[in-house]
């Protein structure tokens, strides 16, 4: 066992601080991953710090949220202990509310109940309301050991001698009956699943299974209160007092330390186990025994722990303009700041692939034509290449606005050895959205295939438009979420699960039937202009504004006079945009055109306004 | 006891009654509530408002935030090596590269190629570290140097980290004047903020020129770690600073963090100013720890001028780990609490991020993008910002 590679003791620090920073590092370490803290059991993570240190987290299977806070250390020469309160703060909806007591249920409805949670070591009513039980860290240092332990109760039970009642409204209404039962929590069943996720993370950082399981029962007891303010504590004859801990280092308990135990009480009962095979069921098929067995991003045998090692991949589409490169922009941001590596295959149709060559990311860039038109093989050759060469935490398919995502299922199927098809998120141009579904029938299956949808240039409507389109996208796609956005710009913590799983998956679609509307049926047609000249700013912007309207998009790289600039052209549906370019990607000059090939003559019209702007 | 199959939801009956005439607070206010595990609960936030002085103005001057230049390179080479969780030291990047490929090197075998070249010939060095090391050309590395104006107008200097590259960083150095600097010992001492290998791998730069200078590290380096400090030639003296508050000089502390970083890295060190009359400034390398932590360190130890967190310089990363809601995962939100007055960010705040920040509205100085920073959003390679003192 070993504690080196993510905790830096020192045994002249405080035992308050070594404790939290002990604590702080097997949570810390492994949130690095996403795929490692996902088998782990974690699902989010966030701090607390007030005079104490403490935490919020979600673990896997609960709806709620844990609350973890220090408590103090122990005194103790071999070891160095303490304890940690645990609280469950339940999601207001979930049944386990009704079991906690009638404040504590209250309080789960409060509109500031949520944030509250957030910040809970600054309301300590919510300690009292949502406590569950306390957690036991100790450290030996030599030689070297760890123990975690949880202590609870299997029942946390409070009963009102005389019942409840409360007055809302004017009226008396009876929640709890004389003798009944206030709260009646199964406590240490509750507490278990973060003590299971904290186990396991605390086996992959020291790098063994556990030497022990020790689960040892003592007394519990119930509460009373009655309504002339009597209070009293009386066993509880069906419930136990539990203290279940694991020994890594150590596999003998009773040179485990004293801050373990109960003070005062004696053990009724003591399971000791140093194999899941010898445990109870409830003890058996849990993750900390395995743990351990994840090395790093190679996993001995996925299966076990679950982990998939293919990449996830995800279909972005969207028409011409609706904002795919600036969702992808965040989207690749967002990853980077937490060191993951996004790689992009982006096609788009003409010679010359735009955006690949302005965003800093791998590109594999898939010209002449689009993804779907047949060039599958291409699509193969992609990904693999990609996989050979870095071991990418997603996989973003950019599909050409004229891309239709439906007949790229397909060949989601093929790929499927390598990489797992996650979701395909398509971006919803809200201003252009007519213009868009007039244009293409491809535009409209681009919303069928989606498995979220984003509305993008919220910020370009009104609030009638937007709802509006909500319906006009929930009949298109019923079922799919929507989020609103302006600029692309999307937390992927939205769509995405922790280990990049979406929550909102959707499964490939194997038509027998025949391939849908590719942009050829459409009749759209690209076409690019090559060694653009300077251009007279002036004349340009006459230019633009005499594009007619079969030229759909253009986009391209200019240099202009007056004064000399180098910027980006952007052109939708008579909208335009000319963004400053200081450091062009490329020394290329050119603009790209996509338009009805049905009006042949609006490309070659197009070319000579475009020259005519030459300086 | 008999369990009323009837029963009231208490959902339901508290959901309706929070929408009712009852405000939400008066919810459930007046029922009884017992527990268990109630022990004497720590009270509110103790502020500790410990004094470290006051100074009259800090300058920052960016000497080189380009820690690499191409991330997919960067990403592509620590996938390779085995993921995040690896010893930095065994991915065979500079100057620790033997020449057995990625992932496959080691402290003792890299640093064997140039030891005895370090710190007086780093062109020779670096010319054969980029032979035996995997993507050699991608190395820059991040330092910044701080100026501090004392009340009766002392000048001091100090040096946050020492970048990566030594090509890179001592053309960089020689840029701002850094080398002359550090020859006439005018620099004070160079602050580590963390062992990460484009803060603290190229340390013989700066000890070429002063290899005397007191360096301050944070408590938690590795064994190759502190060898290297000697095997770069260092002949001061080493300060290992425990976590906690780090007074220096008056005005300036140092913070450590205790926490593990990735790539088999523990602790961060980071610099609070207090300035007069302004309030408190802060200066990070990379802020792993995330500014939240960082903002709420201060406002707990220290007893800063009009209680007033007043600028920021730096990387900024919001936290190491993914909140439980992404509705509250938002650097921009964040950081508009603090109510920073001027903020000069860079490295790997993230340009969308510094953007955002500015169309916000965040009194965000930009920079120049030269030197081989990419965009005016960041404070750029060459660029300055002055808190208290114009620039």
């Amino acid at each position: 066992m070993q504690l080196e590679h993510f905790y830096r003791d020192d045994p002249q620090a405080p035992s308050e601080a070594r404790l939290q920073a002990l604590m702080r590092a097997i949570v810390i370490h492994i949130q690095f991953l996403p795929a490692l803290r996902h088998a782990l059991g974690w699902r989010g993570l966030k701090q607390c710090v007030a005079a104490v240190e403490g935490w919020t987290a979600r673990v896997q299977g609960c709806a709620g949220v844990f609350g973890l806070s220090f408590e103090g250390a122990a005194p103790g020469a071999a070891w160095l202990a303490g304890s940690f309160g645990l609280c469950y703060f339940p999601d207001p909806e979930e049944p386990l509310v009704e079991n906690f007591s009638v404040r504590a249920a209250a309080y789960t409805q409060r509109e500031d109940y949520a944030p509250r949670i957030r910040e809970f070591l600054r309301h300590p009513e919510l300690q009292d309301l949502f406590g569950i039980g306390r957690l036991h860290l100790a450290l030996r240092p030599a030689p070297l050991a760890l123990v975690l332990g949880l202590e609870s109760l299997s029942t946390q039970r409070t009963i009102a001698a005389d019942g409840l009642s409360v007055v809302m409204n004017g009226k008396s209404v009876e929640l709890v009956p004389p003798g009944g039962r206030d709260q009646d929590l199964p406590a240490f069943a509750v507490a278990l699943p973060f003590f299971e996720a904290l186990a396991a993370a605390v086996g992959f950082n020291v790098e063994q299974p556990p030497d022990l399981l020790s689960e040892r029962r003592f007394p519990a007891t119930q509460h009373f209160y009655d309504a002339v303010g009597g209070r009293r504590t009386a066993p509880a004859a069906d419930a136990w007092h539990k203290v279940l801990s694991l020994g890594y280092g150590e596999d003998d308990p009773t040179l485990f330390p004293d801050a373990l135990w109960p003070e005062g009480k004696a053990s009724l009962g003591d399971l000791k186990a140093r194999d899941p095979d010898s445990v109870p069921d409830d003890y058996r098929e849990r993750l900390w025994w395995r743990a351990h067995t994840i090395q790093a991003s190679h996993c001995l045998d996925k299966k076990i722990l679950g982990i998939d090692e293919r990449p996830p991949l995800i279909i972005l589409s969207g028409f011409l303009g609706a904002g795919k490169t600036s969702f992808l922009q965040h989207f690749i941001e967002y990853q980077t700041q937490r060191s993951r590596f996004v790689a992009v295959i982006q096609n788009e149709i003409g010679a010359i692939g735009l955006d690949g060559k302005l965003l800093d990311y791998t590109v594999t860039e898939i010209d002449e034509g689009c993804v779907c038109c047949g060039l599958v093989g291409n699509l193969k050759v992609a990904v693999a290449g990609i996989l050979d060469s870095f071991s990418p935490d997603y996989i973003i398919l950019e599909t050409s606005g004229l891309a239709n995502p439906l007949n790229l299922l397909e060949e989601m199927v093929e790929l499927e050895e390598r990489v797992r098809f996650d979701c395909t998120v398509t971006v919803v141009d809200a201003l252009n959205f007519d213009a868009a579904q007039a244009h293409s029938v491809i535009a409209a299956d681009q919303i069928r295939a989606a498995d979220v949808l984003i509305l993008n240039k919220c910020d370009l409507v009104n609030d009638a438009q937007r709802q509006m389109l909500r319906q006009r996208l929930a009949a298109l796609k019923p079922n799919a979420p929507v989020f609103e956005t302006t600029g692309g710009d999307l937390n992927p913590a939205f769509i995405l699960d922790g280990d990049g799983a979406s929550s909102h998956g959707g499964r490939a679609v194997i038509h027998g039937g025949p391939i849908h509307a590719t942009h050829a049926h459409d009749g759209l047609h690209a076409s690019s202009l090559t060694a653009v000249r300077r251009l007279d700013r002036s004349k340009l912007l006459n230019a633009l504004a005499a594009i007619p309207p079969s030229i759909f998009r253009i986009k391209g790289i200019v240099d202009l006079s007056d004064p000399s600039q180098t910027m980006l052209l952007q052109y939708v549906a008579g909208r335009y945009e000319l963004s400053d370019l200081p450091h062009p990607p490329t020394a290329q000059r050119f603009l790209t055109f996509i338009g009805q090939s049905e009006d042949s003559k609006c490309f070659p019209h197009v070319e000579t306004l475009i020259r005519a702007a030459e300086a | 006891m008999s369990e009323d199959k009837g029963k009231i939801s208490r959902r339901d009956f508290f959901k309706g009654a929070a929408m009712g005439l009852l405000g939400g607070t008066a919810l459930g206010m007046g029922l009884y509530s017992y527990s268990p595990w109630r022990k004497s609960y720590f009270p509110e936030v103790q502020r500790k408002l410990v004094d470290i002085g006051v100074c009259k103005s800090l300058k920052v001057t960016n000497i080189s935030e380009t820690s690499w230049f191409e991330n997919a390179a960067l990403m592509g080479d620590i996938k390779g090596a085995g993921g995040l969780l690896v010893n930095q030291y065994s991915y065979n990047w500079p100057p620790f590269g033997d020449g057995t490929g990625l992932g496959k090197g080691s402290y003792e075998k890299g640093i064997a190629q140039v030891r005895h070249l370090l710190p007086h010939d780093l062109e020779q060095a670096w010319a054969i570290t980029e032979k035996l090391s995997v993507s050699p050309k991608n190395a820059g590395g991040f330092a910044a140097l701080v100026e501090i104006e004392e009340l009766d107008g002392r000048k001091r200097k100090f040096l946050l980290d020492s970048g990566w590259s030594y090509q890179w960083m001592d053309e960089c150095f020689k840029r701002e004047g850094i080398d002359e600097m550090l020859k006439n010992r005018e620099i004070e001492a160079l602050i580590i903020s963390h062992e990460h290998f484009d803060h603290f791998w190229g340390i013989p730069v700066t000890y070429k020129y002063d290899p005397t200078i007191t360096t301050y590290i944070p408590d938690g380096f590795y064994p190759e770690g502190l060898q290297y400090i000697k095997d770069s030639g260092h002949k001061g003296k080493v300060v290992t600073v425990k976590p906690g508050l780090n007074p220096m000089i008056p005005g300036l502390a140092t913070f450590v963090f205790a926490v593990p970083i990735i790539c088999r890295v523990y602790g961060e060190q980071a610099i609070y100013v207090n300035i007069k009359d302004l309030g408190l400034t802060s200066i990070t390398g990379c802020c792993h720890f995330g500014i939240i932590q960082f903002s709420e360190t201060a406002y707990r130890e220290i007893k800063y001028e009009k209680d007033q967190l007043y600028g920021i310089y730096g990387g900024l990363h919001i936290s190491p780990f993914e909140d439980w809601d992404p509705k509250y995962d938002d650097l921009v939100l964040s950081l508009g609490k603090y109510g920073y007055q001027k903020i000069g960010c860079n490295h790997c705040t993230g340009i969308l991020c510094a953007k955002k920040f500015i169309e916000r509205g965040y009194p965000v100085q930009k920079g120049t993008a030269r030197n081989r920073s990419v965009d005016p959003a960041y404070l750029g390679n060459g660029d300055r910002i002055g808190y208290g003192i114009d620039v």
